[in-house]
């Protein structure tokens, strides 16, 4: 039987454990609520897996303070460029969405010829993304969106103390691959194991003060006889309809619910227990993404100018006159992370409460320029915690590494995580465009 | 009652220590003595020790110069096949080398290495990430100075064989440990991975615990299905009681930084100075005489369900641009749920709440100068939609004159707004509303 849930963001439910306890009478009562509340779970989250925006600068390409001139590009061209990439593990039973803070568009060239021509004002936002569940052709979406243009001669941003603050507006989109909808034996198909490639391009004078991509959760569904109960991440306590049941469906929780008849094995302790395990392996932060684009980058590029380093010695990337991890130092937040302490890696007895760790993947849009000397990127938490990642390809691609980095045990626990970066020697770089860090789920 | 070693743990199935006890004693919870063979230790066969995938291995011996030798073996007695061996070579100095099935897959210097034999802790721990494959991370500290070596590896795991031997200091008295078993002052072996961090708190010095006033979550010990807990004609109570605990343990999982930016350091990155230019981009904070609220700086993200507290931090640099001195930089975040900037009246007025208004008044030298986090505290979260504003205000001299004023330049170097629970009560410490 196919289960379905929709997904709607939650807030959790902590049903009273007294009546589960030692001596109690068993009743279906507690067990229904306690079910119930392990469905809540999953929908209880809102992960930033990208983001892009002025990020610090005090200038934009579409500079308002620079009149275009004809027959030379001073202003951002109509064609798309890439300012942002990021890859993720979605969530299970999450799709994307994001939200862009602008202020009015200014000006934008086209090439005409030979020629570089003034078009008026004006942008656009765009953001693909591409899931891909390993099995099935990979869904496609991509949503643009046009911030307001300027009204001011020039493109102009508006005068005065502040005055832009007052011209903020946002742009907003979903990125739901419209399939998920269709049925749940499709929404099935796309529940777990979903990876999601997003870029995100600017076109033409839009001024964006922070566009963020997030995750929102949507459908998740499971084949009661054909998947194992290993993989649910939700329990789906729920009727055929995708409905919470109003009751426990049987009036006395004494026996064992499984499937070893065949049956539906929701309902019962071994999924309950299975969803329990799962949850703590699969759920888990973004931890953070970054681009290297700055408004400040000439306006020709098509792809956000890379962060290089030919240091043979590691340095940190954004920082390249310090030489190691510090905790003084510059860093991403890394106290929050803690909120997903597993077990395995940060229980009682292995970490006894004063340290905290999590299984991370570590991604980076990155190359070397010379590949007879490859380099390397180190994201660090500390002298003793670092994820390590070979960059050894002369092409841009996604790598990937495996780490399992320190981290604070909750958001007023100040850790902050720091990339390092060396190059092998003979004059080549390492270059970095992209970051993407999530929590390394299985 | 036997007292356990602190870094007996449940995964362990072997623990040496030679301060604890003689080094043969097996301090883990399997109690099972290693053979004291005089210059080395032994058992033969060791199917506790025949593990591969999910391993922890850990010894901790003095290494010297002129140090070379086994240090821990799995496999044959005649030395071929092998599960692992963790040997030291002489490779124009002392090397520590970590092979899997007789394969060499690293190999790290001990770091800081004295002109006499001194302790260090050799850690290597491995995670199944396949069938038949492994990603290795090996650490090496000198237990004097505390400088870590640190090396990675993705291989192919080898074929445990629980009818081969286990060796600490030789292999069956062959390639023996130039430095003596009394060279080796610790052994652990484990049937799970170890983070860094772990080994950290074990071997090298155990941390303080942080001062937390929010909310932790930490994962029960998920149980096994197979055990009768849930088995035929068992009641529900225990395993549904600790289902429902592990969810009030998962229910914040997900929550993950809200900002968490990190900008360029160098001479060229932006800066601020008491100008605020472009003026354009920086509003004056609501009701505040000095913060401004700066454009480059604000953000529009959503907040986790639930989630009505955060903490935030920025790093900072500060310098003059002549003189020594700078003025004192005030800073702030604040959050709403609709900006007020642009509210035209129509719907619920904007809520709003800012931090602390944190002061720092150190210079750094220069741009490139070390800087500093300042902790701005709590903010309450207003949200509309899911999503809530966010920007950071700047102030210098508390708008005040200041003979540094004209001098002082300020750059963001990082901004982290993170996620912390519970909502707090009206009136709570520094969370305005």
């Amino acid at each position: 039987m196919l289960k379905l849930a929709k997904l709607h963001a939650a807030l959790p439910t902590h049903p009273d454990r007294a009546p589960l306890g030692a001596g109690r009478v068993a009743r279906a009562a507690p067990v229904h609520e306690a079910l119930k509340g392990q469905d809540r779970v999953l929908a209880h989250g809102a992960r930033i897996v990208a983001h892009v925006g002025l990020a610090g600068g005090d200038i934009w390409q579409a500079d308002a303070d620079l009149v275009p001139e004809l027959n030379e590009q001073t202003h951002p061209s109509t064609a798309f460029r890439v300012v942002a990439r990021a890859k993720v593990r979605l969530t299970p039973g999450y799709s994307l969405r994001f939200r862009a803070a602008c202020v009015r568009s200014g000006v934008h060239q086209h090439l005409s010829g030979a020629d570089w021509a003034y078009v008026g004002t004006g942008g656009a936002v765009k953001v693909s993304v591409t899931y891909d569940n390993g099995v099935d052709d990979p869904l496609a979406v991509s949503r643009t969106v046009t911030p307001k243009a300027s009204k001011l001669e020039n493109g102009l941003e508006p005068e005065g103390d502040g005055a832009a603050w007052a011209d903020l507006h946002e742009v907003l989109g979903d990125l739901f691959p419209p399939e998920l909808f269709e049925s749940a034996a499709v929404a099935r198909r796309w529940s777990e194991g979903v990876d999601a490639a997003i870029t995100i391009y600017f076109r033409g004078g839009v001024r964006v003060v922070d566009l963020c991509v997030y995750e929102a959760p949507t459908r998740y569904a499971r084949d009661t006889a054909e998947d194992d109960v290993e993989s649910y991440s939700t329990h789906l306590h729920t009727s055929g309809a995708a409905d919470p049941l109003p009751a426990y469906p049987s009036p006395w929780p004494m026996t064992r619910r499984s499937d070893a008849g065949g049956g539906d094995p929701t309902g019962g302790p071994l999924a309950a227990l299975h969803v329990a395990a799962r949850q703590g392996r699969v759920l888990g932060p973004m931890l953070l993404a970054w681009s290297s684009w700055l408004e400040s980058q000439d306006v020709a590029l098509t792809e956000a100018a890379p962060v290089s380093s030919t240091s043979t010695s590691w340095v940190q990337l954004l920082a390249p006159a310090v030489t190691s991890w510090a905790p003084t130092r510059a860093g991403w937040a890394a106290g929050s992370p803690g909120m997903a302490r597993r077990a395995d890696l940060a229980g009682p007895l292995e970490l006894r409460g004063v340290a905290a760790v999590v299984p991370v993947r570590v991604r980076a849009w990155c190359r070397v320029t010379d590949d007879a000397s490859p380099g390397a990127l180190r994201l660090q938490a500390g002298d003793y915690s670092i994820a390590e990642l070979p960059v050894t390809s002369e092409s841009w691609a996604w790598r990937e590494v495996l780490g399992w980095l320190e981290c604070g045990v909750n958001g007023d626990d100040p850790q902050s995580w720091q990339l390092l970066v060396k190059a092998g020697g003979g004059g080549s770089a390492v270059e970095v465009r992209y970051l993407a860090v999530d929590y390394a789920a299985g | 009652m036997t007292a356990l070693h602190r870094n007996s743990k449940a995964d362990s199935v072997l623990l040496l220590d030679a301060v604890a006890d003689d080094l043969q004693v097996d301090l883990s919870q399997r109690r099972t003595n290693l053979a004291d063979e005089t210059t080395y230790l032994a058992e033969e066969p060791s199917a506790r020790a025949a593990i591969a995938g999910d391993r922890e291995l850990a010894v901790v011996a003095d290494i010297g110069p002129d140090t070379t030798g086994t240090l821990l073996y799995h496999g044959h007695a005649s030395g071929d096949p092998y599960t692992y061996r963790i040997v030291v070579a002489d490779d124009f100095g002392p090397v520590v080398q970590f092979y899997e099935d007789g394969e060499l897959i690293i190999e790290v210097d001990a770091p800081e290495l004295d002109s006499e034999p001194g302790p260090y802790l050799i850690h290597w721990s491995s995670k199944a990430t396949g069938a038949g494959t492994a990603r290795s991370e090996v650490m090496v500290v000198s237990l004097s100075s505390g400088a870590a070596a640190h090396a990675f590896d993705d291989h192919a795991v080898g074929t445990p064989n629980p009818a081969h031997a286990l060796y600490v200091g030789a292999v069956a008295g062959a390639n023996g440990y130039s430095g003596g078993i009394a060279a080796i002052k610790a052994v652990r072996i484990g049937t799970r991975f170890h983070s860094t961090v772990e080994a950290r708190e074990d071997w090298v010095a155990e941390s303080t615990a942080p001062i937390v006033a929010s909310q932790t979550r930490l994962e029960p010990v998920p149980i096994d299905t197979t055990t009768g807990l849930a088995a035929e004609g068992s009641l529900y109570g225990p395993a549904i009681l600790h289902a429902s605990h592990a969810g009030t343990q998962a229910d914040k999982r997900l929550w993950s930084p809200i900002v968490s930016e990190v900008y360029r350091q160098t001479s060229i990155a932006p800066s601020l100075g008491y100008e605020f230019e472009p003026a354009r981009h920086a509003v004056l904070a609501p009701g505040s005489q000095y913060v401004r609220l700066l454009l480059r700086h604000a953000w529009r993200r959503p907040v986790p369900p639930g989630c009505r507290r955060a903490r935030a931090r920025v790093h900072v640099t500060m310098w003059p641009t002549s003189g020594v001195d700078v003025c004192s930089v005030q800073f702030q975040v604040w959050a709403w749920d609709v900006l007020p900037f642009t509210y035209k009246g129509l719907g619920p007025a904007p809520k709003s709440s800012a931090t602390s208004v944190a002061t720092r008044a150190t210079s750094d030298g220069t741009s490139t100068g070390a800087g500093a986090w300042v902790d701005l505290g709590n903010l309450y979260l207003p949200e509309h939609g899911g999503l809530t504003w966010f920007a950071l205000g700047v102030g210098f001299a508390e708008g005040d004159s200041d003979p540094a004023l004209e001098e002082t330049r300020v750059r963001v170097n990082a901004v982290t707004i993170e996620p912390t629970y519970p909502t707090p009560l009206p009136g709570d410490f520094d969370i305005g509303e």
